[in-house]
């Protein structure tokens, strides 16, 4: 029971996500299309990326990527091809630009700061 | 958002003319309706779509998503169709087009060919000002 409830937590959505008939017959440009399709946002389900997704809209897709990627147009194209339709939240992983320079970088300034806030936190415990 | 309406080619629902996209978005401001019969939401902004279909200088374009064409004429017939054509997408790709992530969607494209506007979900007594407001707003520019 128990193995039957973490097997389908964690696959049974993988299960009804791609369709086998979806898949290219060059093993090759299967596998590209694969990896664009795990980089692009579901945007009805949001949290997941097209190839894990059962939506229709993702299916949509994912059949549009490898037919692209068959008629032989680079990744950098079809990434663009949908961004320039759904927006740059489509990528799961945004590109760094001048506009979203900040989302990238204040993390870091932030841990930086948070591990020096420590540090002289520590120095001025000893002090003591 | 302002970007070029997306060039494509599609079956008309009621005759066996090509809708060529190049050919239309010229003259007028057309709304672009996203819509289907089996569409919930849909039904329930479509009294809103034949209010604006009725202002002057507005044409409003039907694009009948993944559904059946016999349940569309039907659905037409019963609620009134507001649109000067309705074309056909059956597989979703004009959808992808213009960035449709689920209907209805309208969007708002000036004379010149561009989208002004976008839309997500049913039109309200809200949205329906809202559009009018931008429609107005365009046609000043």
């Amino acid at each position: 029971m128990f193995f039957t409830l973490v097997f389908s937590i964690f696959f049974l959505n993988e299960a009804y996500s791609v369709d086998p008939e979806e898949f290219l017959q060059n093993s090759k440009l299967e596998l590209r299309a694969r990896n664009i399709t795990k980089n692009i946002r579901c945007l009805v389900c949001q949290n997941q990326s097209i190839d894990e997704s059962s939506a229709p809209l993702a299916k949509d897709l994912r059949l549009l990527i490898r037919e692209k990627v068959e008629e032989g147009h680079p990744d950098s194209e079809i990434y663009k091809f949908l961004e320039e339709r759904y927006g740059e939240f489509i990528l799961l992983k945004p590109s760094f630009n001048m506009s979203n320079f900040a989302l990238w970088i204040l993390p870091f300034l932030f841990l930086f700061f948070g591990i020096y806030v420590i540090f002289l936190h520590n120095k001025k415990s000893k002090n003591f | 958002m302002i970007k070029k309406t997306p060039e494509f080619k599609a079956t008309r629902l009621f005759n066996d003319n090509t809708f060529v996209s190049k050919n239309e978005f010229k003259k007028d401001i057309t709304l672009v309706n996203f819509f289907a019969t089996w569409c919930g939401p849909c039904r329930d902004e479509h009294a809103y779509i034949k209010k604006l279909s009725q202002k002057e200088g507005i044409k409003v374009l039907g694009i009948n998503y993944k559904d059946d064409p016999i349940k569309t004429k039907n659905w037409l017939k019963e609620l009134g169709n507001p649109y000067y054509k309705v074309i056909l997408d059956n597989k979703g790709n004009i959808g992808i087009d213009w960035g449709v992530y689920g209907i209805p969607e309208t969007f708002i494209v000036n004379s010149e060919g561009f989208i002004k506007y976008k839309f997500v979900g049913p039109v309200t007594k809200k949205k329906f000002n809202l559009i009018t407001d931008k429609i107005k707003e365009i046609e000043n520019q």
